[in-house]
């Protein structure tokens, strides 16, 4: 009986070894049938197959030559209004306090927010608008800085998406899907690209509250969903310990630390040998990189080195661990680093009320950092390969949501249109891409959906959004799900 | 009827057919299924073709063949038949097919009647075979069918330009040319401007044909103009002629170019009137145009810049590049299956000399190459010469020397290099700008300045130097705050302070006394210094260049005894009970956090507390550390009361002290409660504290029942 019991399990070894094997051996080929014969026949051979896979590690690369290959994505989360920002309306202005008409509504749905609202009362921005740049560009008074900046932008303003609340538009546009458990944009391009720093995780996040009315951003955003684990978007804290769990426990050198890992290395390959289970060599990988991070954070987050004038750029903020100007210096930092993505969510862009007053602290916040970023990576010759994005879930309503007064009004959640910027990385600057009626509430002219911003992302990148994929629960996922069009419009 | 008659009146009938089509084409209406054998055309038409050509062989060598074949030329009597039936019914086939629509131009119109004139003289051909009763071929029989060779293959030609565009066979060889620009090296007029006005205008605007006395072809010409006067007013192109012609209704009749000849796109009449903004010159390199001037984004638009570049070498052994590849450099080839390689080096601690010249075996391969940061040593200039493939070489932030850089001028193939930070001075410069392929240099935060980047722009205007921004230095920022080490306030018997900046080279002003730190009476900070009493610490960091730093505060309470045994009678909240009884004496100040786990939370229940002391010790004043944060119901307690005595059972009242309620305006954040006690032994300390049952009337929250915060005891 005894001899059965370990005969069956030296089986299931066997089996899960030749699992493994055959499916790692077929996805090094290319996929085909031919891959399939060729792997049939040599699968005999497979039962020697070495352990040290490095499968989750190993680089992938572009399908084609890149222009991009970091991302810097700054985003404004709450829903950042267009019309106060990049799209300029002066028609709202002239017909404040009227109603929408019905017929531009086109039976749009509304937030429970505004939906008991008896009418629909437009209104025009509470801040000024000017031409800049060569590329003359509308932007308004809040954000002179991005103003000074304009000719490396290229403004979209004709983003639309499809949810009309934050949690969904924010999830929509991180990974393709309203609903979570999908793998977030960074995760595919780690997953796609690789780490290009295997020092630093290929994807980190960096969080800091606005002053105006905050939504939640949970770590959900960052998954690698049915991605390998280390596709996992790694936060930076703005305390003392930007990486949580990194440093040393007190009384532990980093001698003992290395002698350590050693000989848990050596415990996890002979599991490996044993068990054939990927998983060990990706967990004996990531205390690797751990390991390694314990040197390369430090270096990284050690803002001491910046010279003066470049805090000035940014703002003294940027001193001041977990303000968003820190965590732009701090992007910049890792970017010029290898990180392949990083991901900014700057909080308070929901301004439901009191927008002219909420919406000028959230611009100050973000303005003189957002184009001191630009600035410094241009001037260090990097911009050419990073690409800065710059935007919100959604746009906000041209009409009023509560009470409207001369100089104060509330916007609700608006899905059918708003502006983003992009810059950078296989980009054209100075563009103006897009249009909206004269009331700013529907495209007229040149749509780009979240789909097609990912798909157009990803080409930036090098890579075929169609083919990128990963086989999950029986189907072939896409960032772009089965959507998504390159908008060739805006490529350098 | 004869069956040679009954061919050849097929053959008329078919042609007759024929000549009536292109008589009465424009009042032809095709029937949907008719289309289907218009498109067979394209099929048919091999074979008419192969047929015709083997049947001018055979007549060719007839004599030869004779002697074997007597028959020949019956044979290729019924050949030409064939031949001339199948003609005859591709062409009509052709022209079904043009009846859809879609065809226009010269090439289209060639092919229909050389296609239409094959036709009739291939009937021609095989009528004079049929009823001549000559047995031989009369000269003129060999001249016609020679001519029906000849224009076979006009027909051909013409058709293959229809399907396939004019210039399908030769395009291998000038698409280069023609389509992408070097937008390093392009002129303006010659490479974006003339080849569009070639393409699409010139077919009627030529010295040969030039319609409205307007000729295209040369700069003199376009300046003359035509009948209608000059073609285009320098800079302003709404008001000239050229541009309104382009941009007329396309049923106007002045429209250019015409209905029915090729139109420009967007982008190429975008480029013209840029052109003309630009003020129309002639002789203006591209480059001298920014690259987000509507010009040079339309020239962009129109023509692309190189794309991709295309590697000749062979790739590297991927043995090689696997050995090679360790975290702390990176190999990794552009894309997949480029042979060309991207390396980038990380962590400086980890490069040593020989990290650069293990790389050897691969620098053929090496295109791109990022040492930013790393300590590379001037020597290793001699091993960097060698990666003679270099297109980007990034250099930031190394120790690099100007002569070092000037050694940088045997890679020929540099395109853009990076120099931030680095020591390299005008010569270096001029040498790199000497370099056959170099586009870009990045020389911010170097010795360089603006004058030597003029002063090289003038010889290599082509050459884009990017020396980043200089702020104004007069832009004055105030400091951000200076930062106090510890951050807690209370202590035993002596603190040691330290005072800190991110900004390098701060000094900080400090008082302890409660003086204003910009006053004369205020210390400047050298080294951490002890504080022994109470004290209230006030200090800004000032530093040239920079407006000071708000003040910051911080209080200091000095506590001298601390019990053996703490208790607490009375539960605090479960969700703010800290360390419960041994947060009141562990000297952590609370932080603006109340879940930081150094407050402890009341609410509802009062708070009560013992202190044991192994020895009887005299306490002079107890006092309490609380939070007050009316906003959060954060209240301070209505009065506490101060029991003690020997032990448990024998306690006294020693003091009450009733509180008076900031103002909601004038708020402290925190507050501490000194209760003076009576000179005498004590051995148990109880403190108790009395909370509002409710908020009070005209205060935030009136109604809800108050939160006390606590975190530390002092004692005196």
């Amino acid at each position: 009986m005894k001899k059965k019991e370990d005969s069956n399990f030296d089986k299931e070894i066997k089996e899960a070894q030749l699992f493994q094997n055959r499916r790692q051996f077929l996805s090094s080929l290319s996929i085909g049938i031919g891959s399939v014969a060729l792997g049939a026949l040599l699968i005999p051979d497979l039962f020697s197959g070495k352990p040290g896979s490095q499968e989750a590690f190993e680089k992938a690369l572009p399908h084609f030559a890149p222009k991009a290959k970091r991302v810097i994505y700054l985003f404004q989360s709450g829903g950042v209004s267009q019309l106060e920002s990049f799209d300029h309306k002066p028609k709202l202005r002239e017909m404040m306090g009227q109603d929408l008409p019905e017929s531009i509504r086109g039976g749009q749905r509304l937030t429970g927010m505004t939906a008991g609202q008896a009418n629909f009362p437009l209104v025009g921005s509470y801040f000024d608008f000017a031409q800049y740049g060569q590329s003359r560009a509308w932007v308004s008074s809040l954000f002179p800085h991005m103003a000074k900046v304009v000719d490396d932008l290229c403004i979209i303003k004709s983003m639309h998406t499809d949810a009309i609340n934050h949690d969904p538009a924010i999830t929509f546009f991180q990974t393709g899907s309203q609903q979570g458990s999908r793998a977030s944009m960074g995760a595919w391009l780690s997953y796609g690209l690789g780490s290009e720093n295997q020092n630093l995780p290929g994807f980190c996040v960096l969080v800091s509250k606005g002053r105006g009315n905050g939504q939640g951003v949970y770590s959900k955003l960052w998954t690698n969903g049915f991605l390998d684990s280390v596709h996992q978007g790694v936060q930076f804290m703005g305390g003392p310990d930007p990486v949580l769990y990194l440093n040393n426990p007190e009384g532990t050198d980093k001698m003992s630390r290395r002698k350590l890992l050693d000989k848990l290395s050596e415990l996890n390959s002979m599991q490996y040998e044993t068990f054939g289970d990927p998983e060990i060599t990706a967990k004996v990988q990531q205390y690797e990189m751990a390991y390694r991070m314990q040197t390369s954070v430090p270096e990284v987050t050690d803002l001491s080195k910046e010279p003066d004038h470049i805090i000035k750029m940014y703002g003294p903020e940027c001193l001041v661990p977990g303000t968003y100007a820190a965590n732009c210096l701090l992007a910049r930092k890792l970017s010029e680093n290898g990180v392949r993505f990083v991901q900014l969510y700057h909080q308070g862009w929901d301004q439901h009320g009191g927008l002219p007053g909420e919406m000028a602290l959230q611009a100050k916040d973000v303005d003189q950092a957002s184009a001191a970023l630009i600035t410094d990576l241009k001037q260090r010759g990097l911009l050419d390969e990073t690409l800065v994005i710059w935007g919100g879930e959604f746009g906000r309503t041209n009409y009023c949501q509560g009470g409207l007064t001369v100089d104060n009004y509330g916007r609700d959640h608006h899905p059918r249109c708003f502006s983003i910027w992009m810059a950078g990385g296989g980009i054209k600057p100075g563009m103006v891409y897009g249009e909206t009626d004269e009331l700013g509430y529907n495209i007229v002219k040149n749509p780009v959906h979240v789909h097609d911003f990912h798909a157009t992302i990803l080409h930036t990148l090098g890579i075929d959004h169609e083919k990128l994929t990963y086989k999950h629960l029986g189907r072939r996922y896409r960032l772009t799900d089965v959507a998504g069009n390159v908008v060739k419009d805006i490529l350098a | 009827m004869t069956l040679k008659n009954l061919h050849f009146n097929i053959l008329l009938g078919l042609n007759s057919f024929i000549v009536f089509f292109l008589l009465f084409e424009d009042r032809i209406q095709v029937p949907v299924y008719l289309q289907v054998i218009g498109r067979m055309h394209p099929l048919l038409l091999h074979f008419p073709i192969v047929l015709l050509i083997i049947t001018w062989i055979l007549f060719l060598f007839r004599n030869r063949i004779e002697k074997e074949l007597p028959t020949i030329k019956s044979l290729i009597n019924s050949l030409l038949f064939i031949s001339s039936f199948l003609i005859a019914i591709t062409v009509i086939m052709g022209l079904v097919l043009s009846k859809e629509g879609g065809f226009d131009g010269s090439s289209y119109e060639w092919h229909k009647y050389t296609g239409v004139a094959l036709s009739l003289l291939s009937m021609a051909l095989l009528g004079y075979l049929r009823f001549t009763k000559n047995p031989g071929y009369h000269p003129v029989f060999t001249v016609g069918i020679n001519v029906a060779m000849v224009i076979l293959l006009l027909v051909g030609h013409f058709g293959a330009s229809l399907t396939h565009g004019e210039d399908f066979i030769t395009s291998p060889l000038l698409s280069k040319n023609s389509k992408e620009l070097d937008a390093e090296t392009a002129m303006v007029f010659e490479d974006a401007v003339l080849p569009i006005l070639q393409a699409k205008c010139m077919g009627c605007h030529n010295s040969s044909k030039p319609k409205g006395d307007l000729i295209l072809s040369d700069s003199s010409s376009i300046l003359k103009g035509g009948k209608n006067g000059k073609l285009f007013i320098a800079g302003d192109p709404i008001k000239s002629l050229m541009i309104e012609r382009l941009l007329l209704d396309i049923e106007n009749q002045h429209r250019m170019p015409p209905k029915g000849k090729p139109q420009l796109s967007i982008d190429e009449i975008s480029l013209l009137k840029a052109w003309v903004k630009s003020g129309g010159k002639f002789d203006v390199p591209l480059s001298a145009f920014n690259d987000q001037d509507t010009l040079y984004q339309s020239v962009r638009a129109v023509y692309g810049f190189e794309g991709a570049e295309t590697y000749e070498f062979a790739a590297a052994d991927e043995n090689d590049i696997k050995k090679l590849t360790t975290p702390y450099r990176i190999i990794t080839p552009l894309d997949a299956g480029s042979p060309a390689l991207d390396v980038n080096f990380f962590g400086k601690e980890f490069y040593n000399d020989k990290s650069l010249s293990d790389l050897l075996p691969i620098s053929d391969q090496v295109v791109s190459l990022n040492l930013s940061s790393m300590p590379i040593k001037n020597d290793d200039i001699q091993t960097l010469k060698k990666f003679k493939n270099l297109r980007i070489l990034n250099l930031n932030n190394t120790k690099l020397s100007n002569d070092a850089v000037m050694l940088l001028s045997d890679l020929k193939n540099l395109k853009n290099i990076s120099l931030i930070g680095t020591e390299v001075k005008k010569e270096g410069l001029e040498k790199l700008a000497t370099l056959p392929n170099i586009r870009k240099v990045y020389v911010w935060n170097t010795p360089i300045k603006q004058e030597d980047i003029d002063a090289v722009k003038k010889n290599y205007p082509t050459l884009r130097i990017d020396a980043g921004v200089k702020l104004d230095a007069s832009q004055k920022l105030a400091l951000t705050a200076p930062k106090i080490n510890p951050s807690r306030s209370f202590f035993q018997k002596e603190i040691m302070v330290s005072l800190t900046h991110p900004v390098s080279g701060v000094q900080f002003h400090y008082t302890l006394d409660g003086s204003d730190p910009d006053s004369t009476s205020a210390l400047l900070y050298k080294s951490p210094f002890p504080i022994q009493k109470d004290a209230l610490l006030r200090v800004k960091g000032k530093k040239d260049g920079w407006l000071p730093s708000n003040e910051v505060r911080q209080n200091f309470y000095a506590t001298f005894i601390a019990p053996q045994k703490v208790t607490l009678e009375t539960k605090p909240s479960q969700q703010y009970k800290a360390r419960k009884e041994q947060s009141f004496f562990d000297l952590e100040s609370g932080g603006n956090n109340n879940a930081d786990g150094k407050w402890l939370g009341f609410q509802g229940n009062d708070l009560s507390a013992s202190l044991y002391f192994d020895n009887p010790v005299k306490v002079d004043t107890l006092a309490l550390s609380i939070k007050q944060d009316y906003g959060q119901h954060i209240y301070p307690p209505q009065y506490i009361e101060v029991w003690g005595g020997s032990d448990t059972l024998n306690l006294k009242l020693l003091n009450k002290v009733k509180l008076e309620m900031d103002k909601p305006d004038k708020i402290r954040n925190r507050r501490i409660i000194a209760c003076h006690l009576p000179s005498q032994d004590v051995s148990v300390i109880r403190l108790k504290t009395k909370h509002y049952a409710k908020i009070p009337e005209g205060l935030p929250g009136n109604g809800n029942v108050p939160w006390l915060f606590v975190d530390e005891i002092i004692l005196k």
